[in-house]
């Protein structure tokens, strides 16, 4: 079994050398990732800079791969059924799933090795562009704290006043002029004590102007002594904040209150209470989490590999090619979907037509989640070009779902399909 | 092996086989074959033929698996034709050449050696005699898709033999070859007949089937016209012929005169010719030698030993 099956991948794998799509790839890839420096402009600071290359060049590097994957596989079934080259393998003492899997080794190589190719140029250019001869101490060490890390959030102890009920949105807290709001964070046992701590805040306000800041002072206290920090400053609103806290002990107990000091235009100021103030603490290296990020990554082409060649396995090349694209497609779709709510205008049609054009939409967005893998909760951008730390049970969970689950759902299918098909009627 | 029901010999039998090939909404559009029934004996080589279109190339298909007949039954060593283990014993040549194109002849017949587990010695001794049989060894580095034809169908034999098969199905094996390479060819059915392998092959041309078959059917239009033994369907049991060396005209007129007292008729007589085969064989071999660096295929002897030999004999 194992040996068919690698000699399947080494011919898929060298096939993919030598027809040069490897070679164009690789090109694509790095004209992308090593151009994009150039063409993006942050927010002039460093680490902002940072942020914009590892997202762009980290999402085009796995957009690109992603359609280059699933392109790939469509083609590596159905075009040797059209090239008869199948012809000859199914009359050898070959199961079905053997062709698969081989098929699936071979192009998951040659997924790694590209996924490992850009990640290397992304980390070398990140490197390069920030070393020590172009940014100074300070700009290397907010970056060094703010995106070159893997930081996770720790969420308040639950709250001694209960947080307004939610009538319209989420639960807050409101304080109002001069009032004040506590919350209570115990430090986890698993921070180093020599790493910083960063207070994560956000608030909205009662004013109409969205963006006018407000003063406001944060003091923060440890449970065995006096207030150990203290600042004064005008916040803007609905912007995420980081106040860096001087380093705490392990299992500490860290009491955080804000007051509201606005004087010269007062307002009520607003805490949602899930994610109004968290603590932001270190977690791994940010080299580690970059690695994690590309497993994760990988498991999403694991993913767009077995579609591809299922579809492959099924279809002709341009059919194949469409399935898995149509496929992708709703999955993005049902994505996004799933975030807005839907509404048809009740002024362009009569009122039964909307509902029923409501309702049918409603069972097509259901479907389309229903068989549609969950790719937005293992998006390694919402983690990655923030700082955000990937635990490894995400890791995990992505590949379970995406490639086991999904991809072994996949190639099951894939095989049994393959194995009933009449391959002496392709394309006489 | 498996026997089938009624003759317990048969590596092939099929009975009442039918193919038809249906549109995209599944209405019949071609009868390809037509209730054929047949079977092949272990160490027969058994020759499909037929004109254009009759259906010789459908019925080896549904032989390998790679059609499903619409009726009829049909089994291989005793089971259904696509079962995968019995694909280990089979070998098959199709109809056009389907190779790899990035692959060198060597990577290909090395990729199929790998599938039948065969281990990386017992590959390179096989693929060594296989290239040299098929006169492809200064070719063997080179990728297939820059191969003429009949090159690609030398790797095209070469690939169907590798495992030393015991069944060998040949869709119009002389194909695209130059007449040495077809003698080979037949040289090499002959040879594997001896072994005791089975092979059955397709072919419009008659003069390849008449020296290797020992039965064949004649299809048109998916239905058997006519099968039987090569001998008895040719021989014309009233008549005789001889030969012997050329007389002076004299004598030939006497015994001439004795012939036509014994049998009442006139017989005819020519001198034998060489085929033209023969005859290009012959000066093909006159001026080769000469020739320093060869491009296309070079002709070589023999069959490969591994298939030739006794050693590894293994037949029915
Ligand atoms: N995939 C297919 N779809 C539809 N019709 C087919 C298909 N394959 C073969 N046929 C038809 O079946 C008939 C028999 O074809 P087949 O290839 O078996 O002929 P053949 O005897 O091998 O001919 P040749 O000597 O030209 O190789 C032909 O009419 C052909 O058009
Ligand atoms: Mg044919």
């Amino acid at each position: 079994m194992l040996t068919r099956i690698i000699a399947i991948s080494g011919l898929t794998l060298r096939t993919a050398i030598r027809s040069r799509v490897f070679a164009l790839l690789i090109a694509m890839v790095v004209i992308c990732i090593a151009g994009l420096p150039l063409a993006i402009k942050g927010d002039g600071t460093a680490a902002g800079q940072a942020q914009l290359f590892m997202h762009y060049a980290f999402g085009l590097a796995v957009f690109l791969l992603s359609i280059a994957a699933a392109w790939a596989a469509a083609g590596a079934v159905s075009l040797e059924v059209s090239g008869r080259q199948m012809h000859v393998l199914v009359t050898k003492p070959v199961h079905a799933a053997e062709i698969w899997l081989g098929k699936w080794l071979g192009l998951m190589t040659i997924n790694l090795v590209m996924l490992g190719l850009a990640g290397g140029l992304m980390y070398g250019l990140l490197r390069w562009t920030t070393r020590s001869a172009v940014l100074s101490a300070g700009d290397r060490a907010s970056l060094r704290e703010e995106v070159l890390t893997a930081h996770s959030l720790v969420t308040p102890e639950p709250p001694a006043a209960k947080p307004v009920p939610p009538g319209v949105g989420r639960a807050m807290f409101v304080v109002p002029p001069a009032g004040t709001q506590s919350w209570s964070f115990r430090v986890p046992e698993r921070v180093n004590p020599g790493d910083a701590i960063f207070l994560q805040f956000q608030f909205a306000t009662s004013r109409i102007e969205r963006q006018m800041p407000v003063t406001g002072s944060w003091l923060i206290g440890a449970d065995d002594a006096q207030p150990r920090f203290s600042t004064q400053r005008s916040f803007t609103p609905n912007v995420s904040h980081a106040l860096k806290l001087p380093p705490a002990r392990p299992g500490q107990r860290l009491m955080v209150t804000y007051k509201n000091t606005e004087t010269a235009t007062p307002a009520t100021v607003l805490f949602a209470a899930d994610a109004g103030a968290r603590l932001l603490i270190r977690e791994s290296s940010f080299e580690s989490n970059f690695i994690r990020a590309l497993l994760l990554a990988l498991a999403r082409l694991a993913f767009f590999t077995a579609l591809g060649l299922t579809a492959g396995a099924l279809f002709s090349f341009p059919v194949a090619v469409f399935t898995a694209f149509a496929f992708l497609l709703i999955t993005g779709l049902s994505g996004w979907a799933g975030t807005e709510s839907m509404m048809i205008e009740g002024d362009l049609a009569p009122a039964w037509l909307a509902h029923l054009l409501d309702a049918a939409t409603r069972g097509v967005i259901h479907v389309a989640h229903g068989i549609t893998p969950p790719l937005a909760r293992f998006e390694p951008l919402n983690f990655l070009p923030v700082g955000a730390f990937i635990p490894w049970t995400l890791v995990g969970a992505a590949w379970g779902i995406l490639a086991l689950a999904y991809g072994g759902g996949l190639a099951v299918l894939g095989i049994w399909m393959f194995s009933r098909r009449e391959m002496g009627l392709a394309a006489n | 092996m498996v026997a089938s029901t009624d003759s317990p010999q048969a590596i092939i039998h099929a009975e009442a086989l039918t193919k038809i090939f249906r549109d995209f909404w599944h209405r019949p559009k071609v009868r390809a074959v037509n209730a054929i029934a047949f079977d092949v004996q272990a160490g027969e080589v058994f020759g499909l033929l037929g004109p254009n279109g009759s259906g010789k190339t459908t019925t080896l298909r549904m032989i390998l698996g790679l059609l499903a007949p619409t009726r009829g039954t049909l089994s291989v060593f005793g089971r259904s034709p696509r079962d995968v283990e019995s694909k280990a014993r089979i070998g098959y040549l199709p109809e056009e050449s389907c190779l790899y194109p990035y692959l060198t002849a060597r990577e290909t017949l090395n990729f199929y050696g790998r599938l039948f587990k065969l281990t990386r010695a017992a590959r390179r001794t096989c693929i060594d005699q296989l290239l040299e049989m098929t006169g492809l060894q200064h070719a063997q580095h080179r990728p297939v898709s820059e191969f003429s034809k009949g090159m690609a169908r030398r790797v095209g034999l070469a690939q169907a033999l590798i495992n030393d098969p015991d069944l060998i199905v040949l869709d119009e094996p002389t194909a695209g070859l130059d007449p040495i390479g077809c003698r080979q060819v037949k040289d090499l059915i002959l040879t594997l007949a001896k072994r005791g392998k089975t092979v059955i092959l397709s072919s419009h041309l008659l003069a390849d089937v008449e020296h290797v078959c020992d039965r064949v059917a004649i299809m048109g239009d998916g239905v058997i016209l006519v099968q039987g033994r090569v001998r008895d369907l040719l021989e014309q049991h009233d008549r005789c012929r001889l030969t012997f060396p050329a007389l002076a005209p004299d004598r030939l007129e006497a015994v001439l005169q004795a012939l036509r007292r014994e049998t009442g008729d006139t017989p005819a007589v020519d001198h034998p010719t060489r085929t033209l085969e023969q005859f290009f064989i012959e000066t093909i071999d006159q001026v080769r030698p000469e020739k320093a660096a060869p491009t296309g295929a070079t002709p070589a002897e023999g069959v490969a030993e591994f298939l030739a030999g006794d050693k590894k004999d293994r037949g029915p």
